[in-house]
């Protein structure tokens, strides 16, 4: 995943409006055992994290 | 007497929604779950418009309430690209604004509210008209305007405008609050094709997650102080990791009275509200999500989050039977 910082100057002059620009990819499922806000979901569902537990338990 | 219903639009992975399900089923209210990611792919639905308003899904169930907890994104979202998916959104989005504009059931949030409330430049708008402390905002697509804003407040933070999560095919982004600083290189170009939020930055000590349900506050502090990733948005932070920096607190009463009064004011019973705190323990709106989610926050010492939802459904079932 490219961080902002390191996006080429090519890539800088897409045509995109502001809020792409801004914008980036969040980590597909399976990178890492991190509770996404947004989507309301455990990024890795494999992961057996504490919090994913209580959380699932709290369900 | 016929048994209670409840309607829910959601998403299917939304798993914070079963909590309060279970809370509702257990008084005997029967539940019909909509996830409109399953629509219409997986899942079609049809409208009746006479002799009143009916929706298919509902089957036998006639919902005298109901919540908008989540639209997530349709299954054309992924099944289709280009021209093609944009017009089978376009469809699919009317299709459910109309049904949920018209069905009779009198909803947590109504659809129409929560069109209102997403709005930032209405949410800023009305923080001014409530005189909630709003850092010096301009909504602009005019470079010379950023030009003239920084030169007169300094450091500012950029925003997207009209959401900050999007997903396409594959793809998941998000547009996270970033220094200005960051995105001078591109943003002329970039404002040729649309608007963006410039706000001065406020440096933060801390943050306010202000969960609103009916009157009640639940409200985690996020001590930013603390973070040795001080620069980035919260959303970027490794919860896990820095779980223990967001905990529940009371010490706010007077952000939770604003953002009481800010939520019922756009004619919403169900907000989550964020707030910044300065170095000199000023708080700061920033904004006001109607859809919100909260199973974190919980998490994190918020309890009874999900009691109150399920309650307030509860009550607006009381009221219609």
């Amino acid at each position: 995943m490219m961080s902002n910082s390191e996006r080429s100057t090519e890539e800088k002059d897409r045509k995109v409006p502001p809020a792409l620009l801004i914008a980036e990819e969040v980590p597909p499922v399976g990178m890492a055992g991190r509770y996404d806000e947004e989507s309301q979901t455990w990024s890795n569902r494999n992961c057996d994290t504490a919090a994913q537990k209580k959380h699932n338990e709290q369900m | 007497m016929p048994t209670p219903g409840l309607l829910i639009v959601t998403r299917r992975d939304a798993q914070e929604v079963d909590g309060v399900i279970d809370s509702v089923r257990k008084v005997g209210v029967r539940v019909i779950r909509w996830n409109l990611c399953r629509f219409p792919g997986m899942e079609s639905a049809s409208y009746a418009v006479a002799p009143s308003p009916c929706l298919s899904i509902l089957r036998d169930v006639t919902p005298s309430a109901g919540w908008i907890h989540s639209f997530g994104m349709f299954s054309v979202s992924g099944s289709l690209e280009a021209l093609a998916r944009e017009v089978a959104l376009s469809e699919c989005q009317a299709f459910t604004y109309g049904v949920l504009a018209t069905l009779p059931c009198t909803w947590l949030n109504d659809i129409n509210a929560i069109a209102r409330a997403s709005n930032k430049l209405v949410q800023l708008h009305l923080a001014r008209t409530l005189c909630l402390p709003v850092a010096p905002t301009i909504v602009t697509s005019e470079w010379k305007a950023v030009d003239r804003f920084r030169q007169l407040h300094g450091a500012c933070v950029v925003k997207a405008i009209s959401q900050s999560y999007w997903e396409y095919g594959s793809h998941k982004l998000k547009a996270y609050t970033g220094s200005l600083a960051r995105f001078e290189e591109g943003l002329p170009r970039a404002l040729k094709y649309g608007p963006i939020i410039v706000q001065k930055e406020v440096n933060k000590s801390a943050e306010l997650r202000v969960t609103v349900v009916g009157g009640r506050c639940f409200t985690i502090a996020f001590d930013r102080s603390r973070c040795p990733e001080a620069e980035i948005d919260v959303r970027q932070l490794d919860y896990e990791r820095y779980k223990y920096l967001f905990t529940a607190t009371q010490e706010w009463p007077a952000v939770e009275r604003d953002s009481v009064r800010f939520v019922r004011e756009l004619r919403l019973a169900y907000a989550a509200l964020d707030w910044v705190v300065d170095h000199a323990g000023n708080a700061w709106f920033l904004e006001c999500n109607p859809l919100g989610s909260f199973k974190w926050y919980e998490l994190c010492g918020a309890s009874g989050i999900t009691g109150a939802i399920a309650e307030a459904l509860l009550g607006l079932i009381d009221r219609e039977s």
